[in-house]
């Protein structure tokens, strides 16, 4: 719930999702464009790809099993440490990723009177949604190695379909490890003031000496050594202790006050 | 059910004066007593009689005469009511409130009350009215009996009949109903549309014929359909343009247009917002819902605390959202704060009224033990000990984390979240035995929410074992830490950090419910340098501000009434003789209050005495 309001959205989306067009089937298309320019653009709304997955939830016939996996991907690499995943996964419930049968293809003729609805190609999407949710989990828990390591080589065993899946999913979004690394950062910087070098490349999921520490360290002002680094001082890694006592207002007494007046 | 509400009254012409001969003083039959003797109804009434229809109409007379005699005036008098000239709210809300289940106490436990057409003729075939009265005869069916499919698909058809009525009218319905009873409708409303869908969405059971007439009603009680009434209402009533006019302060009658201004309309609205609220709980929307109230500040002067139980599911399906979201904190906040309201309340209320909200108290006891458990916080005592007194146990498990407390939170969760439904049908259309087996061997709304909250659990469950081993130290090596956790250095740094996520919160501050800031929520704060961890406890020193402003208004309010009383007057010794007949317990009563009076010197404190 980084914001609720990106300053990117398109008027026309802003409408749709906050009126009653939202339910409207025959917008879904415009909702289906505005997650591809943000897999494009690197841009991310929240609010918007829910809008979408809410129309596939009352519209299981409309479902794109690509889109839903490309909403559930950016909010791993956009808010990874936040709801975001948990949120859009929560409306899947009636469709393929909760386990329900695939959703009969999108009729490719005018009648959709047809009784013989041929339901859609499984192409591994449940599994990559399985996938992307044991992903989120690992970030949650900050198990960060295990996390690279799963992105990167999959796990023992696992269907051909989920490695293509996921390698079309970090092709189409432009930056994901990018994204991680700084969420992983901040993260990072929240706990420490000071570690190992090797610690946190491998959070970071970098290689020992690997130049891509470099801009990162730039980026939240860092200092670099051999097998250090110094990471700047805030609230968060430099505990202090305190006592809070109670304050009581003027306003809180008014009543009691009131009754001496009498 | 047979809808034949437009029936014309003369129908009934003669026979119905016997049976309403002693009613007359509820003055309803005044309005219409000079028409129905004219010639030309009588003739109609002549026609109707060799029509078939008379059958049914000496049946639905027969079933009328059956009809217990204060039934029958209660009906008729609460029509009067209704169509009085300047309606009286609170003569409505009373007839409405204890004549409705004082009747259904003493006549309809385990019947239905009389059907619409039967009664029809006590209220003038009232369209409205009859339509109203049905919403009531359902709210009963569902309430104390078992509703078959045919009442569940009569009752739908009843709220579309209701809601056009109120919607597809030209001006606004003259039509003035108290707030409990608006709040009541859009909420059986809401309650009957998941109940069907729960009930609608449980295969196993359904008879054949119920099957087919689920596969060919797939309108009935669908997603779109209860959306549909509930942002008409809104968007009828311009609601959220008055809300949102209100909390600029600006004049919200501007903004609400012919039907908006008019009560009905307004509250309906109104209560259509904390519907939707709820609907969006129960598909797993989280953020819709809590969008739903962007017009709505949560505060003790908003309208829905004026009914009860709009007062405590606001706060329930906030908190639970809350809670879904991760912000523990806030839905802390949000169950804490309506708990303490019913705490309070619980020496004033009675009835079937309460025994739903100390449901839905227990149920926000469970998720509020969740989120003490997740992130502890303080809170007020009377609440905390409450919580534990119920659910003390499984509190216990869950703070000690690990693996073995996840049966404690799938419990809890069980216990206190909503039922949730699917938006969709299974497919009884496609009339396969196959199909339908396969849809539910699935996990239902529920099983998916619960698996959802578990994993959004499991990566916290090293968080609270951690926070006890910090308790302990201010400074302590990370290596030293991995050892007696027993694992490895890197991964008690990514415990570290996990704890450190659950120590900062993202927190409501200020504006709508989604916004917020990320603030420390933990009283243990931590640092890591070079393997070395730094912790700091804050503390809150005791609160005594408000228990000692409580007792001090208690005490003025004991003082204020003591003064008020009279003297007690000063008694001769020989003269308190019981002989004037007062009883005698409460002579020795005064002769004591006059005795400690006069031992403790009080007579000065009395002022003058005399």
């Amino acid at each position: 719930m980084s914001s609720s309001h990106p300053s990117e959205r398109p008027a026309h989306i802003a409408t749709l999702i906050d009126g009653v067009d939202r339910y409207n089937p025959s917008n879904c298309h415009l909702l289906e464009e505005y997650l591809q320019l943000q897999l494009s653009s690197d841009s991310y709304d929240l609010l918007a790809n829910l809008a979408l997955l809410k129309l596939y939830q009352f519209n299981p016939t409309l479902l794109s099993p690509s889109a839903t996996l490309s909403i559930l991907f950016l909010s791993l690499s956009h808010a990874p440490f936040n709801s975001d995943f948990t949120l859009a996964w929560s409306l899947l419930s009636d469709s393929f990723v909760a386990g329900a049968a695939l959703p009969p293809a999108q009729p490719t003729s005018d009648d959709d009177e047809e009784d013989d609805v041929v339901p859609a190609q499984d192409n591994g999407e449940k599994l990559v949604a399985e996938r992307l949710r044991a992903l989120s989990g690992f970030l949650q828990a900050r198990q960060f190695r295990a996390f690279w390591k799963t992105l990167r080589q999959g796990e023992e065993g696992e269907d051909s379909k989920v490695k293509a899946g996921v390698h079309e999913l970090l092709g189409q979004a432009k930056g994901f490890e990018e994204r991680v690394r700084q969420s992983i950062s901040q993260e990072v910087g929240a706990t420490f003031k000071g570690v190992q070098r090797k610690t946190i490349e491998s959070f970071l999921g970098l290689e020992a000496g690997s130049p891509a520490l470099q801009p990162l360290a730039d980026k939240y002002g860092w200092t670099l050594t051999n097998d250090e680094v110094k990471l700047p001082k805030n609230d968060s890694n430099s505990p202090t202790s305190s006592v809070t006592n109670e304050k009581i207002s003027i306003d809180q007494l008014s009543r009691l006050l009131g009754r001496t007046q009498a | 059910m047979s809808h034949q509400g437009q029936q014309p009254y003369q129908a009934f012409g003669e026979e119905e004066e016997d049976v309403f001969g002693d009613e007359m003083n509820f003055g309803v039959q005044g309005d219409y007593e000079g028409t129905y003797n004219e010639a030309e109804s009588e003739q109609y009434a002549q026609q109707q009689r060799v029509a078939e229809a008379a059958a049914h109409q000496a049946q639905a007379l027969e079933a009328l005469a059956s009809v217990p005699e204060p039934v029958k005036k209660y009906i008729i008098h609460l029509f009067s009511l209704l169509h009085a000239p300047s309606p009286s709210l609170p003569e409505i809300q009373a007839a409405y409130e204890q004549g409705w289940s004082r009747l259904t106490e003493k006549f309809f436990q385990k019947v239905e009350w009389p059907e619409a057409e039967v009664i029809a003729p006590l209220v003038n075939h009232d369209e409205v009215f009859l339509t109203l009265y049905r919403e009531l005869y359902f709210r009963h069916v569902y309430a104390r009996l078992q509703p078959d499919i045919d009442d569940r698909i009569a009752s739908y058809e009843n709220y579309c009949q209701l809601f056009n009525l109120i919607l597809n009218s030209p001006g606004p319905v003259p039509l003035s109903l108290p707030i409990d009873w608006l709040y009541n409708i859009v909420d059986e409303f809401v309650y009957q549309y998941t109940s069907f869908a729960l009930w609608r969405n449980k295969v196993a059971g359904k008879t054949e014929e119920e099957k087919l007439i689920l596969a060919e009603s797939g309108q009935v009680w669908s997603c779109y359909s209860v959306l549909n009434v509930l942002y008409s209402l809104i968007q009828k009533s311009k609601i959220q343009d008055q809300l949102a006019a209100t909390q600029k302060g600006e004049d919200a009658e501007a903004a609400a247009g012919e039907f908006g201004s008019i009560p009905l309309y307004y509250h309906l609205g109104y209560f259509s917002i904390l519907g939707l609220l709820r609907v969006h709980v129960l598909l797993g929307d989280y953020t819709l819902a809590l969008t739903m109230l962007d017009g709505i500040d949560l505060n003790k002067k908003a309208l829905f605390t004026r009914v009860t139980a709009a007062h405590v599911a606001v706060y329930y399906y906030v908190g639970f959202s809350y809670l879904m979201l991760g912000r523990y904190p806030d839905a802390i906040r949000a169950f804490s704060h309506i708990l303490f309201f019913v705490l309070r309340l619980k020496h004033f209320q009675r009835g079937s009224q309460f025994d739903q909200i100390n449901k839905t108290a227990d149920r926000m006891y469970a998720l509020l033990a969740i989120c003490q458990a997740l992130c502890p916080t303080k809170v007020d005592e009377g609440i905390s000990t409450a919580m534990k007194e119920k659910f003390g146990d499984q509190h216990a498990k869950m703070v000690r984390g690990g693996e073995d407390s996840l049966p404690a939170f799938h419990e809890m969760f069980n216990h206190g979240a909503p039922r949730f439904i699917s938006p969709n049908p299974p497919p009884y259309e496609t009339e396969s035995e196959a199909a339908l087996a396969a849809y539910s061997s699935l996990p239902d709304a529920s099983a998916h929410q619960l698996s959802l909250f578990i994993s959004t659990v499991e990566p916290q469950l090293s968080t609270s074992t951690l926070r006890s081993f910090l308790r302990l130290y201010t400074t302590l090596g990370t290596d030293k830490l991995a050892g007696f956790l027993g694992v490895g250095e890197e991964e008690v740094l990514e415990m570290l950090m996990t704890a450190k996520g659950a120590a900062r919160k993202y927190t409501w501050v200020q504006g709508s419910l989604l916004e917020g800031e990320t603030v420390g929520v933990s009283d243990i704060n931590f640092g890591i340098d070079e393997g070395h961890l730094t912790v700091a406890q804050s503390t809150t020193s005791r609160r005594y501000g408000d228990f000692f402003l409580r007792h001090g208004l208690k005490f003025s309010d004991v003082y204020e009434n003591l003064r008020a009383k009279p003297l007690p007057l000063p008694k001769s010794k020989e003269g308190a003789s019981a002989s004037n007949g007062v009883p005698s317990t409460v002579q020795t009563g005064k002769t004591v209050a006059a005795g400690a009076t006069q031992s403790s010197g009080g007579k000065a404190a009395w002022g003058t005495a005399k």
